[in-house]
């Protein structure tokens, strides 16, 4: 991942982790609101992870 | 719970503990790579879970549990951001710490930092905040032990012997056969903590709820406030900053990117890891969660745990404590063995550059046993909020970010950058932590990291970056092809 790529997902991320609750789910009294948000956000990204690593070590 | 069932699990798990330990040291090789990161020769399930455990603490079932007793689901938004970043640093900086470590032989981090910027003096400065830092993190795993055994026998268990229990095992762990020992032990420990914690969980569900379902109902009925997200954006942010580049910059985990074998074992080490942290923190805010349904108005609410454990049968409650006393042990073996590390490796070798390989490992393990003495005097102290102490830590480790981005992708990053920005960064967020100000409403590692940052950039800038620093970053680039961590059309790593 180039370096300017790397810094605009990670902000983009951060964005969507700190707002979506604060502007939408805050005042949800329920677990499927930020309880479960934070939950799936965290699920996809280690979806992406395994996804990203599938051809890590697939020499040249 | 009966006092002599507190001291007896502690005995049985020291026992267990030492026997892994012992065995780990069969086939150990000489010299100081094969004792402070096993020869680089750890496999995916094993480095894998001696990151989580060295990662998740005693902070997760004691802090952890006493933050969502306390502020509800906020902890867990904390927490999971904690892991989104972890994994993401993972992905883009696992790698190329495991390929630099390779090339150069690396073993500490601030030796790559050294290296890199071509300035022993940057390798002795990240190594010096690496100790001030974190032995007060160090000390907290201790409390943790000790508030917990305190807190499980009624207050009959001194709080003192819990932490030396501990104390000795982590030393013991630590010293007979360094990172293998520490990452067998880890291993056993890491998948102690997960099932005893799961086991409790669903225990306690169908105990005092009937089942799962039953408790999601029963809390938006009767703690909807605690759903809700109430912590301020500041709170929120200051608490978080910290944690979110832990994987970056607390040595002992950035270490641990230099021990698998292969890249098939890097590859299981991210993946392994980010599940068992996915599932450890959602059990950890749920028995928060479920401490707050029934012992509502805790003093202390680090104290929801115990009160939590001291309902239920004795023989699940000295399962769970043993996982928690587990998860501390392991974060502290860790720390003490990379402090160790940094001690010799950065610090005393400098004064002796020709100190041998046997001599490095015997500094180190005198380093050993003189750091688990200060983290019991620490501990003795008793600071604090677990949460806040544990926060501080990351908040004085996060002045070394920049540096460590800097060295992997700008080519215009010098020392004098880095040395200027983390003597900077450094003092100051200490000041602020020490002080207890926190300017405008932000918490001191907002203030830190920023100044840091400016710091970074503005005397890069402004001097020469290091001779070889675009060879570093063009061989490194050329590694992440041949490995096939980056595709092999793009020209940037």
């Amino acid at each position: 991942m180039k370096g300017s790529h790397f810094l605009f997902f990670g902000l983009g991320l951060a964005m969507v982790d700190i707002l979506v609750p604060y502007i939408w789910l805050a005042d949800e009294p329920y677990f499927a609101a930020s309880f479960l948000f934070w939950c799936l956000l965290t699920l996809a990204v280690i979806i992406g992870a395994g996804i990203r690593t599938r051809k890590w070590g697939k020499k040249r | 719970m009966k006092p002599l069932f507190v001291v007896l699990a502690m005995l049985f798990w020291s026992v267990v503990a030492v026997g892994i330990a012992a065995a780990a040291r069969r086939g150990m090789g000489e010299g100081a790579a094969e004792f402070f990161i096993g020869g680089r020769r750890l496999k995916g399930f094993v480095s894998g879970m001696t990151y989580a455990a060295t990662t998740y603490s005693a902070f997760m079932l004691v802090g952890l549990v006493g933050l969502t007793y306390d502020s509800g689901v906020g902890a867990l938004g904390f927490e999971m951001t904690y892991l989104i970043f972890t994994v993401l640093f993972l992905l883009v900086f696992g790698p190329r710490f495991w390929l630099v470590g390779r090339r150069f032989r690396h073993i500490t981090p601030p030796e790559l930092l050294g290296h890199r910027y071509e300035n022993r003096w940057v390798a002795v400065l990240t190594a010096i905040i690496s100790f001030v830092m974190l032995i007060p993190y160090a000390s907290v795993q201790l409390m943790g032990a000790g508030l917990l055994v305190n807190g499980l026998s009624g207050g009959e268990v001194p709080f003192m012997a819990g932490v030396l229990v501990m104390a000795g095992l982590s030393g013991f762990c630590a010293l007979w056969a360094g990172m293998r020992s520490v990452s067998w032990t880890d291993a056993f420990q890491a998948v102690t903590m997960l099932v005893t914690s799961l086991a409790a969980l669903f225990y306690m569900f169908h105990a005092f709820y009937g089942s799962p379902a039953e408790f999601f109902v029963t809390m938006e009925a009767e703690n909807p406030d605690l759903l809700r997200f109430t912590w301020e954006p500041a709170y929120f942010i200051g608490l978080t900053l910290p944690w979110a580049f832990f994987a970056l910059t607390n040595p002992q985990v950035s270490q641990r990117l230099f021990v698998p074998d292969r890249v098939i074992h890097l590859k299981r080490m991210i993946l392994y890891f980010s599940v068992f942290g996915f599932i450890y923190t959602i059990i950890s805010t749920l028995f928060g969660l479920q401490a707050a349904n029934l012992f509502p108005g805790l003093d202390n609410p680090d104290q929801a745990m115990p009160h939590l454990l001291s309902q239920v049968p004795s023989f699940l409650g000295l399962i769970i404590f043993i996982g928690i006393f587990a998860a501390a042990t392991s974060t502290l073996g860790s720390i003490v063995l990379t402090l160790s590390s940094l001690f010799s490796r950065d610090v005393v070798k400098y004064i002796k550059p020709d100190l041998s390989e046997k001599g490095q490992t015997r500094v180190g393990k005198g380093a050993m046993v003189c750091l688990l003495a200060i983290c019991a005097y620490f501990a003795w102290l008793r600071p604090g909020l677990i949460a806040v102490l544990s926060s501080m830590a990351s908040g004085g480790l996060l002045v070394m970010a920049p540096s460590i981005i800097g060295a992997f992708f700008w080519r215009r990053a010098s020392a004098a950058g880095a040395l200027c920005s983390m003597l900077v960064g450094g003092p100051v967020t200490a000041v602020l932590y020490l002080t207890d100000y926190y300017p405008l409403g932000w918490w001191p590692p907002v203030w830190g990291l920023g100044l840091t940052t400016l710091f970074f950039f503005g005397v890069s800038l402004m001097t020469s970056p290091p001779q070889k620093a675009d060879q570093f970053i063009s061989e490194l680039e050329e590694d992440l092809r041949e490995e096939g961590f980056v595709r092999s059309g793009r020209r940037k790593g």
